[in-house]
């Protein structure tokens, strides 16, 4: 049988950047942080994922999930099991990584966890985390969940449930529609390529990464999106509140900034609604490109500054539709749902033995055949 | 002159500095509406108002250092530790910080602010509520300390404090809130450093300072009825240590007899005694003896602290002990 | 652009002045001519140049037992600063206070400070003060990871936080208290989140890019003198040398030192304002002849100041 495995990346850099000051970001802890991915990794655990590859990181996140799991769980020579239980358990492995304790470690994790060939890749982090994950990926689906700020790409979603949808992805059995293509945008600086975005870059007047995040829309000069849409937070909210464009369209849109006027207020950042001046806006077809520069200058990728264009130097935005593959989480726990994946023993195995008595599990399958019909 | 009690005298010098020095502010623990745990602060809140009539947090290191910091950048803070047993807390704050900045930074540095600190046994208040701390205090170079008795010098001592140019721990005694007396009128001051002679005598000069000031003129009453005239000398001030008055008064009686609330062991007392050995020798007829609490922490048990505070009779007994 | 021209190059002169400062310190301390205990900030000076750039001389800092870079930033002056260094009466405090205690309250400087943490309820106080009197100052308290496990950080911040007070608490979060790794020391690795428990913004920022902590502190500095009260900046970042000179730092991984030394945030800062076009080669010569030169006047000012007259040992200690 196929060993069911899944990329675990949490970052524990996200929720803690300027816009706490800047906007009305809270602090996002990394104790939260390390709860999630606890929950996530009991939705793996009992959605019969037999393996977890995880990246490690500065702050231990996945080590002190699994140290907190308390005494209904025990996790011995790397396997994960519900207390009592003494099935195949879930394995989980750290991949080898030398932590930089920068963004590129996600990068690099995920090419690791591609190379090995996972399922599946869950992702603890904002844009930010999920545009390194997409840049190491290949073809493996992405399911990214939101810690960050300003998230247009990654699920709001609880993290038991997202284990649980990444395990039903990760297993096949997840259905047609749930994993889909999604777009990017790649950034070349005098023709090499220098980098790329999923949702948006921005260009702005700002000659330095600084602090990174990008909250004054009068910094900016122009825009390029893969996507917005009308309930965006972040710079996608311009488009998407301009004229939407969806994760799945074949193209993409610009927007070109006036210094002057403002036409449009859009949320820029958690709690903060800016007035916004759009100049001009348009789609952009897949190969199309932006000219930009020269600077100094920086683009911003996905909210944040990364790229320092200098005086001499000339960049592009093109709209590329050959982005990462990514998870709709609640397309995925529909179609597994509709394939009955969870109610099948062998996952029930692995609850914890106080809920698994012959008694409640006849109590279950009185209830709607849950759980029989597989057996 | 106005007959008030000891809390009213203290609390009329911090009101009357407010009202003169804007500067001047009040914080501590339930000094607000709450109005003090003793009352001290009454009426202030509703006079002055939560800017200058600041509630703090459960934070004694944080007070003790609001008075260090806001004294330093040009306010005159009134800082309250709700128990002077609480200054344990804040210790770093009082004496690395507050006491040594000036020193510290060679002269250029102003740390004006008053530390009140209710003080004392009496209450059966027990071990962490009671106790006598100003030889811990006095043993720091660079804050003044003050113990008033009198309600006079309850304010007095206050606006002196308060005017100092420096950290001056002001321990008000507990037991004697209720004490009445002749308070003057208006701005009063008690000169820092001074101590007084509140009874005269000629044959033993009981000195003391704090609560045990009015034990020391009770026992001179009793001392009297046996044909000895004792002489009462109340500190005021602990540090800076009027030495002279204690000098001239054994100079006069030949006698002295220590009287503290503190517990023995290198109490005050300890301090007066040494100083008086070295400098007033020639002057003693015999052995200088101290009466005081004991080693002990303060005990709960109503007979066991009445036991624990030196008494008038102890004080009489150790007297008639040097002739 | 919130930064000009000439701030940039303040930022990075400051720079440069603290890390020569420290140079010079370290081979006069080695010399014997420094008695005491010295900590060395270099490696850090991006927080200090970049937080204090946002900073007028009637603000407020607390600084701590790696104080230098502190007060240089602050306006410091090096004649004086090295003069106490010595022990000499031409220093900050007389010869008195030494490299822990320097302290110039004209400049707002209220002090390095020998304990670790008791910075936070002083600095408290003089954003009280500001509050009170109603000046639009705000504090700055600089303190290392280490002390944000002193209840002092939480009382302070707790009570800067209920008091709405105009502070900005600044953690230098070098990683290491003494020889001890962050990690043994405390179960969470960024000090920011502490900021959550006291429902103030805590942030986390690059402490070797002077451009983050200038954004970063621009905006809490703005923040607490509009009066919206404290917030909490960490700033990641690495100390060169030892806790204090004569430690080895044996206890710092090789791959960690080579890793951070190459994120000195003086040439990094360097290059980026050469590709900006603000410096170039002869002018960053130019900043560096200035800045020796200061220095070799300093260590003059100090080598030909006398020691303190022994009657200076009984004098300040009350006013």
């Amino acid at each position: 049988m196929k060993t069911v495995t899944v990329g675990l990346i949490a970052n524990p850099a996200s929720g803690k950047d300027i816009r706490r000051l800047v906007a009305y970001g809270t602090v996002f802890d990394n104790q939260e942080k390390i709860s999630m991915v606890r929950r996530m990794l009991l939705g793996l655990l009992v959605g019969g994922t037999d393996r977890v590859l995880y990246m490690p990181d500065y702050n231990g996140l996945v080590v002190r999930a699994l140290d907190g799991l308390g005494s209904k769980y025990s996790y011995v020579d790397g396997i994960l099991r519900a207390k009592d239980q003494d099935g195949p358990g879930l394995r989980v492995e750290m991949i080898p990584l030398e932590v930089t304790a920068t963004q590129d470690d996600s990068r690099r994790a995920a090419a690791l966890m591609a190379q090995a060939k996972v399922d599946c890749l869950l992702v603890l982090g904002g844009d930010g985390t999920s545009r390194q994950v997409a840049k190491g990926a290949s073809n493996t689906p992405i399911l990214a969940i939101s810690t960050g700020t300003n998230n247009v790409f990654p699920w709001l979603m609880e993290a038991t449930t997202a284990g649980l949808a990444a395990a039903a992805v990760a297993a096949g059995r997840a259905g047609p529609i749930a994993v889909y293509r999604a777009k990017r945008l790649v950034i070349r600086v005098n023709g090499e390529y220098a980098d790329q975005a999923l949702v948006d870059a921005a260009v702005s007047r700002k000659a330095w990464v600084g602090s990174r995040a990008v909250w004054e829309p009068c910094d900016l000069t122009e825009a390029v999106f893969t996507r917005g849409e009308p309930w965006n937070l972040g710079l996608a909210s311009i488009i998407g509140l301009w004229d939407p464009v969806g994760p799945t369209d074949p193209y993409g849109a610009y927007v070109l900034f006036s210094p002057v006027k403002a036409n449009l207020m859009a949320p820029i950042a958690p709690g903060l609604i800016r007035p916004v001046g759009v100049e001009l806006a348009g789609r952009l077809l897949a190969g199309q490109t932006r000219v930009v520069g020269p600077g100094p200058l920086t683009v911003a990728l996905d909210g944040e500054r990364e790229l320092e264009v200098g005086a001499s130097d000339q960049a592009t935005i093109e709209v590329d539709l050959q982005g990462p593959l990514v998870v709709d989480p609640h397309l995925a726990l529909a179609g597994a749902t509709a394939d009955r994946f969870f109610g099948q023993p062998a996952l029930v195995g692995r609850l914890d033995r106080a809920l698994t008595t012959e008694n409640s599990l006849n109590n279950l399958g009185g209830q709607g055949n849950f759980g029989r019909e597989d057996s | 002159m106005s007959t008030l009690t000891y809390v009213e005298a203290l609390r009329e010098g911090m009101v009357l500095e407010m009202r003169r020095d804007p500067k001047v502010f009040l914080a501590g623990e339930d000094v607000g509406l709450f109005g003090g745990c003793f009352g001290q602060t009454q009426g202030m809140f509703a006079e002055f108002g939560p800017e200058r009539v600041v509630d703090t947090p459960i934070s004694e290191t944080a007070i003790i250092g609001l008075g260090t910091g806001a004294a330093a950048a040009g306010l005159r803070p009134i800082v309250e530790l709700m128990f002077i047993d609480f200054v344990g807390v804040a210790m770093d704050e009082l004496f690395n910080q507050a006491a040594k900045m000036r020193y510290m930074f060679g002269g250029k540095a102003k740390v004006p602010f008053v530390a009140r600190m209710p003080a004392g046994a009496g209450f059966s208040a027990a071990a962490q509520h009671s106790q006598s701390l100003e030889a811990w205090l006095a043993h720091i170079p660079g804050i003044k300390v003050v113990m008033p008795y009198s309600p006079a010098d309850a304010k007095g001592l206050m606006i002196s404090s308060i005017r100092d140019d420096n950290p001056v721990v002001y321990i008000e005694t507990k037991t004697l809130y209720g004490l009445k007396g002749e308070v003057p009128e208006g701005e009063y001051l008690t000169p820092i450093g001074k101590a007084a002679v509140v009874r005269e005598g000629s044959d033993v000069s009981l000195i003391s300072w704090g609560a045990m000031v009015g034990t020391c003129l009770t026992a001179a009453e009793q001392l009297s009825k046996s044909g000895k005239e004792a002489e009462v000398v109340d500190l005021k001030t602990i540090v800076p240590f009027d030495l002279e008055t204690v000098l001239n008064s054994v100079k006069k009686t030949g006698r002295a007899v220590i009287v503290h609330e503190a517990v023995r062991t290198a109490g005050f007392g300890a301090e007066v005694a040494a100083e008086l050995a070295e400098k007033g020798f020639d002057s003693l007829n015999a052995p200088i003896v101290r009466v005081t609490a004991p080693n002990t922490p303060v005990p709960f048990s109503p007979p066991l602290e009445k036991e624990y505070i030196p008494s008038a009779e102890k004080v009489v007994k150790a007297a008639l002990g040097l002739f | 652009m919130d930064i000009g021209k000439e701030q940039l190059i303040g930022i990075f002169d400051k720079m440069l002045r603290i890390r020569a400062f420290e140079q010079k310190a370290k081979e006069l301390f080695a010399g014997q001519k420094i008695p005491g205990f010295v900590h060395l900030y270099a490696g850090e000076e991006a927080v200090a140049a970049g937080v204090c750039a946002n900073l007028t001389v009637k603000d407020y800092i607390t600084s701590t037992h790696r104080g230098h870079g502190h007060l240089i930033a602050k306006g410091g002056r090096l004649n004086e600063m090295m003069a106490e260094l010595f022990g000499k009466s031409g220093g900050y405090c007389k010869g008195k206070g030494g490299s822990m205690h320097i302290a110039d309250v004209e400049l707002g400087i209220l002090g390095a400070n020998g304990i670790v943490g008791a910075g936070q309820p002083i600095a408290a106080g003089a954003a009280f003060a500001s509050k009170y009197l109603k000046t639009d100052a705000v504090t700055v308290c600089f303190f290392g990871d280490g002390a944000s496990n002193r209840g002092t950080f939480h009382e302070s911040l707790n009570l800067a936080s209920a008091f709405k007070l105009p502070v900005i608490f600044v953690c230098e979060n070098n990683q290491y208290g003494i020889s001890n790794h962050q990690s043994t020391a405390m179960n969470i690795l960024d000090i920011s989140d502490r900021a959550k428990s006291y429902g103030i913004p805590g942030l986390t920022v690059d402490g070797n890019d002077p451009l983050a902590v200038f954004e970063a502190a621009k905006e809490a500095v703005d923040r607490a003198r509009k009066g919206d009260g404290p917030s909490l900046l960490e700033c990641k970042t690495w100390r060169h040398h030892g806790h204090f000179e004569g430690d080895s730092s044996f206890y710092k991984k090789p791959e960690d030192q080579t890793a951070w030394l190459s994120k000195d945030p003086i040439p990094r800062f360097e290059k980026k304002l050469i590709e900006l076009g603000i410096l170039d080669g002869p002018k960053v010569a130019a900043l560096h002849a200035e800045v020796d030169k200061e220095l070799a006047e300093a260590i003059d000012f100090a080598e030909r100041s006398p020691y303190p007259a022994v009657s200076e040992l009984l004098t300040d200690v009350l006013a």
